[in-house]
């Protein structure tokens, strides 16, 4: 019998697995604890790299002139523990950066909860305590919790109230890109006529609040210029711009000044069924700098969104797809321009098609950013807002039987120096004594019944610039993406992401495009009803015009949906049967050199 | 070191021979696939939905279930590496064999891991295969997401072997380790009720979340690798002493 049979034996040897276990169990904690602090290696093998400190970030501290400080006003002893974990996290990755930035970015940590003078510089600095609930037993505790950071470079300040790890990244190195960028940029915006009384775009305006300084551009008509401090122009949605507002944008662009345009031909209201067409005021313009936008709509069968309607004959509320919303995907997205390399999709409502002008410009360069799917038309407008899903499928299915689809550009950006509109003078601004006397000029013909009188524009002898600095515009066939209209759902976070980084290359800001881009790519699956309708040529939406069609095509329908249900049944049996395979094979593998071995021991015996 | 692959191959082969392995597969792939396509991962705050469901191109669930899974596996597989010995009256032969006693646990250690990584591999990869050929699946994640699980392995059999050492019964020295790792695997489910230093404790003592939140996301971090290796190497160095403390006392 051995010794561990005996009693004492056995005591002694429990009581040594015991110490030795503490003892493990003490080396597995410090150990980790070591680790934690100063192993700070990581790599992200996967393609969307979101986990990991991007390389445009990295190289943004690395690149800095100057010592930023970082004050980081976080609670020591966090009650809750996912805020706590949170607060790790930050806390991490703030530590990846101070790393990777070679001593140019101090950390300093201080928490408010420890002594009333931080808690009051936290105060002051704009930094609130978040009241968080933890459950304690029965009841539930309150704790003011502090997250905020600080950014001090060359005498100038930035405050990050409240900062979580899924967007600490580019809060706090677009902190940094703004605090270290030579001056802030102003970002314009003219919204209609420049009369300010619209907030439609009020939602893409608070977007870009922390990068740009934000003003209203306002009264172009009465002749003043588009202000010196704007760098960039958001002409949002313009309806019967003066010709005198169009000369002082067309000067800004002379001056180098950059232009985003959104562009409706047509106002649509659905819930009247309305459609309105529209004079935006810069159809000379554009025609001038080579391009222009289409009064016609963007009729795409393959890539649209869905829009809810009621079924006339049952009255069920149902989803059918809407070719007049379409979308554009990575297929139409031009992936050699950062802009629109890294968009993953854009939703566009009513879209026109943005095509080129009458006649080429010299010294232009033309760059399409998103267009339309291949099976996709140039309808007239007057049809976009019939909401009868047996009309749209009727209308789609007369234009894939005229077969002569092509993709229609909707994003298009121009570069170079810019033919002037006005090359005869600039236009006089408006002037309200003269614009009444205009009208009752028109009523007065209107009642005699004759022709309404032309408007006439007179010219000023102002200096006209023309070609003066290189520049830069984007036209988009649609501004209803970028509004906040339909409850806000027009403006989806693809939309959100497009917009702001439209504004970030204009503004030269590339390096926030990359940051904003670190968002997962989607990875939908093959939809195989969705295929099986398509190979049965079943396209749009799943109603019919009359009752024998509508039988044929719930027959196909029912065929299709069985084929998909069998695609997916074969794929799982691929994958389980793979593994089955895979394993019956590694097991015969086994039984053949189990065999051979005891032979050549034998042999060799 | 002297001994290990000789330890190994029987080991292995021990295990290849018997059905337990086999079945043991078979039944992993079948109900790991099941949750995948059907289930989803339904627990806690990294609820997912049913692959077809979801409709994306990601094994996140199958890699979410991986640690449940390793917490019975594991523990199956080496439940009877020491207990059984200790049953049959082998350890008193195995003992009197001239090789070091790190040898004969890194040996059992080897076979135990090398099968338990082996079997998720073949779960895991023909799902791979065919997620791939229907959509966009980031394969950086898929190749992550099975080194982890291979250092989570590690870990599981690590806990697997030593609860073996310390038990008579293959039994008790089963269900010690499928607790312990259960207990480790859902300390990551507390810490909305944990107060905060403890549940950043719980949060990284908890082998799992080490995986979920590096691993099976494609992140490959230097800590994650010492907390595997530190664990690995506790659990080895504990089994070495307790079968050192066996061996001479």
């Amino acid at each position: 019998m051995s010794a561990v049979g005996t009693n004492g034996g056995r005591r002694e040897w429990r009581a040594n697995a015991v110490l030795t276990a503490l003892l493990v169990l003490a080396l597995v904690f410090f150990g980790n604890r070591v680790a934690r602090e100063h192993l700070a290696l990581k790599h992200d093998l996967s393609e969307d790299q979101l986990f990991a400190p991007s390389d445009v970030g990295l190289r943004i501290v690395r690149e800095l002139e100057d010592l930023v400080q970082v004050r980081a006003f976080f609670t020591g002893d966090v009650k809750s523990g996912v805020v706590q974990i949170a607060k790790r996290r930050l806390m991490d990755q703030l530590d990846e950066y101070v790393e990777a930035s070679n001593g140019r970015v101090q950390l300093s940590y201080v928490d408010p909860n420890e002594s009333s003078e931080a808690m009051a510089e936290a105060n002051a600095l704009g930094i609130p305590g978040v009241p968080i609930q933890r459950p304690a037993g029965s009841s539930v505790t309150t704790q003011n919790v502090w997250l905020g950071i600080v950014l001090r470079y060359r005498g100038r300040e930035l405050v990050l109230p409240w900062v979580l790890p899924q967007i600490f990244e580019f809060a706090f190195l677009g902190g940094i890109h703004k605090l270290t960028r030579d001056a802030d940029v102003t970002v314009g915006f003219l919204v209609h006529g420049g009369q300010g009384d619209d907030d439609e775009f009020a939602d893409v305006r608070s977007l870009l609040v922390g990068q740009y300084r934000l003003r209203e551009v306002l009264d172009l008509e009465l002749g003043d210029p588009v202000p010196d401090d704007v760098s960039v122009l958001v002409v949002a949605r313009p309806i019967e711009l003066h010709p005198r507002a169009v000369f002082a944008v067309d000067q800004f662009v002379q001056r180098g000044g950059r232009v985003l345009f959104l562009v409706d031909r047509v106002l649509v209201d659905l819930a009247q069924g309305r459609v309105a067409p529209v004079t935006t005021g810069l159809e000379g313009a554009l025609d001038t700098w080579g391009v222009g936008v289409g009064a016609e709509l963007v009729w795409d069968v393959d890539a649209c969104n869905r829009i809810p309607m009621r079924e006339p004959e049952s009255g069920r509320q149902i989803t059918v797809p809407f070719p007049v919303w379409p979308f554009v995907d990575q297929r139409g997205l031009d992936a050699t321009t950062p802009v629109t390399a890294q968009t993953r999709k854009a939703d566009f409502f009513w879209a026109h098609p943005v095509g080129a002008a009458r006649r080429a410009v010299d010294g232009l360069e033309r760059t399409d950013l998103a267009w339309s799917s291949d099976l996709s038309w140039r309808v007239d407008a007057t049809r976009s807002a019939v909401l009868d899903p047996a009309a749209i499928q009727a209308q789609s299915a007369a234009l894939v039987a005229r077969g002569d689809a092509e993709p229609s550009s909707i994003l298009v950006a121009l570069s170079g120096r810019f033919p002037t509109a006005f090359p005869n003078g600039a236009p006089t601004p408006y002037d309200a004594v003269d614009e009444a006397l205009f009208v009752d000029r028109v009523r007065r013909a209107t009642e005699a019944g004759e022709a309404p009188p032309e408007r006439t524009t007179e010219t000023t002898s102002e200096d006209v610039l023309d070609r003066a600095a290189p520049s830069q515009i984007v036209v988009v066939g649609d501004a209803d993406w970028a509004t906040s209209t339909n409850n806000g759902k027009f403006l989806t976070l693809d939309n959100r992401l497009l917009f702001v980084s439209l504004v970030d290359w204009l503004a030269l800001a590339d390096d926030l495009i990359a940051l904003r881009a670190r968002v997962p790519v989607p990875r939908q699956l093959d939809d195989f009803l969705e295929q099986e309708r398509r190979a049965r040529g079943l396209v749009g939406p799943r109603t019919e015009v009359d009752d024998d069609s509508a039988q044929r095509v719930a027959r196909i329908e029912t065929e299709a949906e069985e084929a998909a249900a069998a695609r997916r049944v074969r794929s799982m049996s691929i994958a389980t049967g793979g593994a089955l395979g895979l394993t019956l094979a590694l097991g015969l593998l086994w039984r053949l050199a189990f065999r051979r071995t005891p032979k050549r021991k034998g042999a060799s015996a | 070191m002297r001994g290990v692959t000789a330890i190994f191959h029987r080991e292995f082969g021990g295990a290849l021979s018997s059905p337990v392995a086999w079945v043991v597969t078979v039944l992993l792939i079948l109900v790991l696939h099941a949750a995948f396509f059907f289930l989803g991962f339904p627990v806690g705050d990294r609820a997912l939905p049913a692959f077809w469901t979801g409709s994306t191109a990601s094994l996140d669930a199958l890699f979410a279930w991986l640690p449940v899974f390793f917490a019975v596996l594991a523990p199956a597989l080496t439940m009877g590496a020491w207990a059984e010995e200790r049953r049959a009256g082998t350890d008193e032969l195995l003992l009197t064999l001239p090789v070091h006693t790190r040898a004969l646990v890194f040996g059992k250690f080897l076979a135990a891991w090398l099968l338990l990584g082996t079997i998720t591999t073949i779960s895991v990869l023909p799902v791979a295969w065919m997620v791939a050929s229907i959509g966009p699946l980031d394969w950086g994640t898929v190749w992550g997401g099975l080194l982890g699980a291979w250092l989570l392995a590690a870990v599981c059999t690590a806990i697997g072997l030593a609860t073996s050492a310390l038990a008579r019964e293959e039994l008790v020295a089963f269900l010690v380790a499928a607790v312990l790792l259960i207990g480790l695997w859902s300390a990551g489910l507390f810490v909305r009720v944990l107060p905060g230093p403890l549940a950043e404790f719980a949060w990284y003592a908890s082998p799992a979340l080490h995986f979920l939140e590096s691993g099976a996301r494609g992140v490959f971090d230097l800590r994650d690798l010492a907390y595997y290796g530190l664990f690995v190497g506790g659990g080895l160095l504990f089994n070495v002493s307790v079968v050192e403390g066996r061996r001479y006392s």
